[in-house]
C-alpha cells in the first residue's frame, strides 16, 4: 500500500512537472505583454520629448524603449527555460521574478505618469500604481541579488551565500516598510532619476510615521545598495574557483556586469565635483554613463546570461573579454590623449585648434603599438592567467622542464606550452626514425592523428591542424611543438616570437631525450647481440665440433666391433675415417677459439693480427699498416673485429676483386680504413654487424664512416681514440 | 627391422646406417630434414625412426616436433628421438601423448654399440626407451620426496631401470636376480609411491615419470 502510495506520488510529481514547465513560460508571456504595454504607454505620452531635450532620439529609443523590452523579455525567456530544464533549480524563479518585477515596475510607472501628471484624473487606479512601482522596484532589486546569488546552478555556495539572501530579504522588507511610513512624495523609480510623482503613501499621514521612516529609511537604503555590489563580487569569488563551464558561465556574466559597473562609477566620478564644491555639477561624462549603465543592463547581462545559460559560444568568453579590454583600452587611450591635448593644452595657449588636432593625432599615433602591446600583455595577463608574459613562460618552462630529461616531462612540456600561450590545445611531438610521434599532449585526451611520416629533416605540412613549429638541434628535426587556438584567435607576433623561444628550448630537453633514446636503444642492440653470439658459438660448437667428435666416436666403436669380427681391413678404413673427422673437429674449435677471442691479436698486437686475417682472407688486400707499439687493449680488439667484419663483408657482398687496408695512429687517434672497388650500396641499417660495430666503436667513444655510393666501392673509415 | 634415420649431418648418418647394418638392421630410409622424414615414413613402411632432435630451419626443436607428429600420425613407427643435451621436458612431451614405441637418448649413446642397438630394437617392438640421465635427473630433483625416501638402494636402481622402460624381465637380467625378486620390488615401488601398478612397460614409464615430474 504504501509502495503504491509512493508510486502515486511519484506520478502526480511527474504529471506536476508539465504544469510547471507551463507556468514559467506563461510568466514569461505576462512578462513580455507587461513591458511592451509599458512601452506602448510611454510612446503616447508627449512627457518624454518634453523630458528630454537634450540626448539624441535614438539614444532615448534605445535605451527608453528597446533596452527595456529586450532585457525583460531575454530575462523570462531565460527564466522560463532554466526552470523548464531543471524545475527545481530556484534560479528560474529568481530570473523569471526579475523579469516581471522590472515589467511591472515599468508599467506601473508609466501607467502613474500617464494618469497622475500627463493628463490627470484621464486613468483610474493611477495612485495605487504610483505606490505600486515603488514596491515593484524593491523586490527587482531582491530579484537580481538572488540571481546573482543563485547563478550559475541554481545553489547557494556556502554561509555567506545564505547571509546575503537574508540580508537581501531583510532590506526589502525594510524598504517596503519604510515606503508606508515616508511622507515624501513619491517618485518614479526607473525612468529619470526618480521624477516626483504628486502622491504620497496612504499611510504617510499618520503622526509616527515620520519618526519610523528616519529609523528605517537610512539602513533599508544602505542595504539595498551595498547588496548588489556584494553578491556581484560573490559572484566574482566564485569565479576564482570554479572551472570548466562553469567557470565561463560566471565570465560571460561577470563581463556584462563590468559595463554595469564601469557605468555606475563613472556617474559618480560626474557627481564627484558636486560633493567637494557643493554646486550643481556639469555631468561631462553623463551620456557616457548612462550609456554603458542602460547598455549593460538592458542589453549585455541578458545576452551574457543568455550565453551562460544556453552554453552558447561558451568558450569565446575569454577572447571576448580579452579584444574588449585591448580595444577599449585603445579608445580610452587615444580618447585621452585627444582631450589631453586638445582640450587641456587649448585652454591653456588658447585657439591653435587644427594644429593642436594634427599633434595629438600624432602622439596616438606614435603611442598606439606600444600602448598596444602592453593592453595585449594586461589582457592576456587577465584573461589567461599570469603565466602569460613570456619572460615568466620561458623561466618557468626552463626551471620546471631543465633539470628532468625523461619522457615524462614532455607532458609537463605541452601543458606549459599550452598555458603560456592561451592555447586550447598542444602537443609535444617527438622525431623516432623517418616518423614523428605523438609524445604528449595537453589537455591530454585530444584526438587526431598520432604518427605522420617525415621525410629526410622536413616538417609535414600538416599535422593535427595547429600552428606547428619545428624542434631543432642544427638542422636536424628533433620533434615540433603544434598549439591550436579558437577559431579565428590568431597568435600575435609575441606569442609568435615565444613559441619559437619555447621551441627552442625545447630542443635541449628533446636532444637529451633522443640521446637517452639511442643509448637505449644501443644498449639493447649489444644485448642481443651479445645473446646472438653466445647463439652463433652454440650451433657453431653443436654443428661443427661436437658433430665431428660423435662421428669419429662412433667410427671408433666400429673399428672396436671390426677388429673383434677380425676385419683388420674395414677396421683400418674405420680408424683412417675417425681420425681424419677428429682432426676436421680440431680445426673447428680452433676457428671458433679465434672468432670468440682472436689470441693473435693479444700475443702479437695488431699489425700481425691484421696480416693473419688479410692472409686468411679470400680477396686480394693491399695492406697499409703503421701502429707502433702497442694500443689499449680493448682498441685492438675493436680494430681487429672491425675489420674482420669489412674483409668479410668485401668477400660476401661486395663481389671485389681487391680491398684495401689502412691503419695508422694519428695524434691520440687510431684511423682505420677499409675500401674496396666493388658495388657498394652497403647500408648499415641493414645488416646487423656494421650496426654491432658501430655499437662498439661508440662505447669506446670512436666514429664509423660508411661511404657507399651505389655507383661501387665502399670505403668504411673508423676513428677510434686510444686514451 | 627396417629403420629410418634423419639426421642433416650425412657424415654421422652414415656413421649411424654402418652401425646398424652391421646388426641385421635394414636402413630404409634417410632424411636431412622434417619434410624428408614424412615423406619416407609415409612410403618406407618402417618400424623405427631415429630422429635427430635438431634440423633445419632453424635448427632448435624442428625434430622434436617431427617425432610428435609421427607418433600422432603413423602410431605403428616407433620414434627414438636423439638429442645432443638432455631436457626432461622433451621426453615428457614425446611420451605424454601414449601409444606405443617411443624414445629419448643422449646422442653420445650411440657409441655404445650394443645397448644402442637394443635400444633401437625396443623402440621398434614398441617399448619405451628412456635415457638414464633423464632419470638421474628426476630422481636427484625428488631427493627427499616423502616417497622416494622410503624406497630402499635396491628399489632405487629398480626404479630408474623401470623409468628407463626395461620389461622385468630385463632388469632382472641386468641386476642379476630372480624375475621374482624384480617383481617384488615393482610392487613395493608402486605401493610406497603410492602408483597404480601397470603391467605394460610403457604405462609403467609413463606413471614413473609422471610421478616424478609432479
Amino acid at each position: 500500500m504504501i509502495a503504491g502510495a509512493v508510486a502515486q506520488l511519484r506520478v502526480n510529481h511527474l504529471r506536476l512537472r508539465p504544469g510547471v514547465r507551463h507556468l514559467g513560460w506563461a510568466l514569461a508571456a505576462v512578462a513580455a505583454v507587461v513591458v511592451v504595454a509599458s512601452r506602448l504607454l510611454l510612446a503616447l505620452d508627449p512627457y518624454v520629448r518634453l523630458r528630454h531635450p537634450g540626448p539624441p532620439v535614438w539614444l532615448s529609443v534605445t535605451g527608453d524603449v528597446a533596452g527595456p523590452v529586450f532585457g525583460v523579455v531575454t530575462i523570462s525567456v531565460i527564466g522560463a527555460v532554466v526552470i523548464t530544464r531543471e524545475p527545481a533549480s530556484r534560479l528560474g524563479w529568481a530570473l523569471l521574478g526579475t523579469a516581471l518585477a522590472a515589467a511591472l515596475t515599468l508599467l506601473c510607472e508609466e501607467y502613474a505618469i500617464q494618469g497622475l501628471v500627463a493628463a490627470p484624473g484621464s486613468l483610474p487606479l493611477a495612485e495605487p500604481a504610483a505606490w505600486t512601482q515603488r514596491w515593484s522596484f524593491d523586490l527587482l532589486l531582491l530579484g537580481l541579488v538572488l540571481g546573482l546569488l543563485l547563478f550559475p546552478d541554481g545553489r547557494l555556495s556556502g554561509r555567506g551565500a545564505r547571509l546575503t539572501v537574508w540580508l537581501a530579504v531583510a532590506a526589502t522588507v525594510l524598504a517596503i516598510a519604510n515606503s508606508f511610513a515616508d511622507p515624501a512624495l513619491l517618485q518614479t523609480s526607473v525612468r529619470d532619476e526618480g521624477y516626483p510623482l504628486p502622491v504620497t503613501m496612504p499611510t504617510a499621514l499618520w503622526r509616527p510615521s515620520s519618526m519610523v521612516a528616519q529609523w528605517l529609511g537610512r539602513p533599508g537604503f544602505w542595504a539595498q545598495v551595498l547588496l548588489l555590489p556584494l553578491a556581484s563580487v560573490g559572484l566574482l569569488l566564485r569565479l576564482r574557483g570554479a572551472a570548466g563551464e562553469q567557470q565561463r558561465q560566471i565570465k560571460w556574466v561577470a563581463y556584462a556586469g563590468a559595463f554595469v559597473a564601469i557605468g555606475w562609477l563613472l556617474s559618480y566620478i560626474d557627481e564627484l565635483p558636486s560633493f567637494l564644491h557643493d554646486e550643481i555639477p556639469a555631468e561631462p561624462l553623463e551620456e557616457w554613463s548612462d550609456l554603458l549603465w542602460t547598455f549593460g543592463v538592458t542589453v549585455a547581462v541578458p545576452v551574457a546570461a543568455a550565453f551562460a545559460v544556453l552554453r552558447y559560444r561558451l568558450y569565446e568568453i575569454d577572447r571576448v573579454v580579452n579584444r574588449t579590454v585591448l580595444v577599449g583600452g585603445l579608445a580610452v587611450f587615444i580618447t585621452g590623449v585627444y582631450v589631453t591635448v586638445v582640450v587641456g593644452v587649448g585652454s591653456a595657449v588658447g585657439g591653435f585648434g587644427p594644429l593642436l588636432s594634427l599633434m595629438a593625432a600624432a602622439i596616438a599615433a606614435v603611442g598606439f603599438a606600444p600602448v598596444r602591446s602592453r593592453l595585449q600583455l594586461l589582457a592576456n595577463r587577465l584573461v589567461y592567467g599570469p603565466r602569460a608574459t613570456p619572460y615568466e613562460v620561458l623561466t618557468d618552462f626552463a626551471e620546471r622542464l631543465g633539470e628532468h630529461a625523461d619522457p615524462g616531462v614532455l607532458p609537463m612540456m605541452a601543458r606549459l606550452v599550452a598555458e603560456g600561450l592561451g592555447a586550447n590545445r598542444a602537443q609535444v611531438w617527438l622525431r623516432v626514425g623517418p616518423t614523428l610521434r605523438l609524445a604528449a599532449a595537453w589537455p591530454p585526451e585530444t584526438g587526431g592523428q598520432t604518427a605522420v611520416p617525415i621525410s629526410g629533416e622536413e616538417l609535414p605540412r600538416r599535422l593535427n591542424g595547429g600552428r606547428v613549429l619545428s624542434v631543432r638541434d642544427q638542422n636536424q628535426l628533433l620533434g615540433a611543438l603544434e598549439i591550436s587556438k579558437d577559431a579565428g584567435d590568431r597568435l600575435t607576433r609575441h606569442e609568435s616570437r615565444l613559441l619559437e623561444d619555447l621551441a627552442r628550448q625545447a630542443a635541449l630537453i628533446l636532444r637529451t631525450l633522443r640521446l637517452i633514446e639511442e643509448l637505449r636503444t644501443s644498449r639493447e642492440r649489444i644485448v642481443s647481440a651479445h645473446d646472438e653470439e653466445r647463439r652463433r658459438l652454440e650451433r657453431d660448437l653443436h654443428d661443427g665440433a661436437q658433430q665431428r667428435l660423435l662421428t669419429s666416436l662412433v667410427g671408433l666403436s666400429m673399428v672396436e666391433s671390426d677388429m673383434e669380427a677380425g676385419r683388420s681391413e674395414a677396421a683400418r678404413r674405420s680408424l683412417a675415417d675417425a681420425s681424419q673427422q677428429l682432426s676436421q673437429g680440431l680445426a673447428d674449435l680452433r676457428d671458433l677459439a679465434r672468432g670468440i677471442h682472436p689470441a693473435i691479436v693479444t700475443d702479437s698486437g695488431l699489425p700481425a693480427a691484421i696480416e693473419s686475417l688479410v692472409e686468411l682472407s679470400h680477396v686480394t688486400v693491399a695492406l697499409d699498416v703503421r701502429v707502433p707499439g702497442r694500443l689499449p687493449a680493448a682498441v685492438e680488439t675493436t680494430a681487429y673485429f672491425l675489420i674482420s667484419e669489412a674483409l668479410a663483408n668485401v668477400a660476401k657482398h661486395a663481389a671485389a676483386p681487391s680491398a684495401r687496408v689502412c691503419a695508422r695512429v694519428e695524434g691520440t687517434c687510431l684511423l682505420i680504413e677499409v675500401a674496396d672497388d666493388g658495388v657498394g650500396g652497403a647500408d648499415p641499417a641493414r645488416g646487423s654487424g656494421l650496426r654491432g660495430l658501430e655499437d662498439r666503436l661508440a662505447a669506446l667513444g670512436g666514429t664509423l664512416r660508411i661511404n657507399s655510393p651505389s655507383l661501387g666501392g665502399t670505403r668504411l673509415e673508423a676513428r677510434l681514440p686510444c686514451e | 627391422m627396417r629403420v629410418i634415420l634423419a639426421d642433416d649431418s650425412v657424415l654421422f648418418r652414415e656413421g649411424l646406417a654402418r652401425v646398424l647394418e652391421e646388426d641385421r638392421f635394414e636402413v630404409v630410409g634417410q632424411a636431412a630434414a622434417p619434410e624428408e622424414l614424412f615423406e619416407v615414413a609415409a612410403t618406407a613402411g618402417a618400424d623405427v625412426a631415429i630422429v635427430d632432435i635438431r634440423m633445419p630451419p632453424t635448427h632448435t626443436l624442428e625434430g622434436l616436433e617431427a617425432a610428435v607428429a609421427i607418433r600422432s600420425r603413423w602410431p605403428g613407427l616407433g620414434v627414438l628421438l636423439l638429442s645432443g643435451y638432455i631436457e626432461t621436458q622433451h621426453v615428457m612431451r614425446l611420451i605424454s601423448n601414449g601409444g606405443r614405441g617411443v624414445g629419448y637418448l643422449l646422442k653420445d649413446r650411440v657409441s655404445d654399440l650394443g645397448n644402442f642397438r637394443a635400444a633401437v630394437r625396443s623402440v621398434g617392438n614398441g617399448g619405451s626407451v628412456v635415457d638414464p640421465e633423464v632419470i638421474a635427473r628426476l630422481v636427484g630433483r625428488n631427493q627427499g620426496r616423502d616417497g622416494l625416501s622410503e624406497l630402499t638402494d635396491r628399489e632405487r636402481v629398480v626404479l630408474g631401470l623401470m623409468a628407463q622402460g626395461r620389461s622385468n624381465l630385463a632388469i632382472s637380467e641386468r641386476l642379476g636376480m630372480s624375475h621374482k625378486t624384480v617383481e617384488t620390488h615393482v610392487h613395493s615401488i608402486f605401493g610406497k609411491l603410492e602408483l597404480e601398478p601397470a603391467q605394460d612397460d610403457h604405462r609403467r614409464v609413463l606413471a614413473v615419470l609422471s610421478y616424478l615430474r609432479q
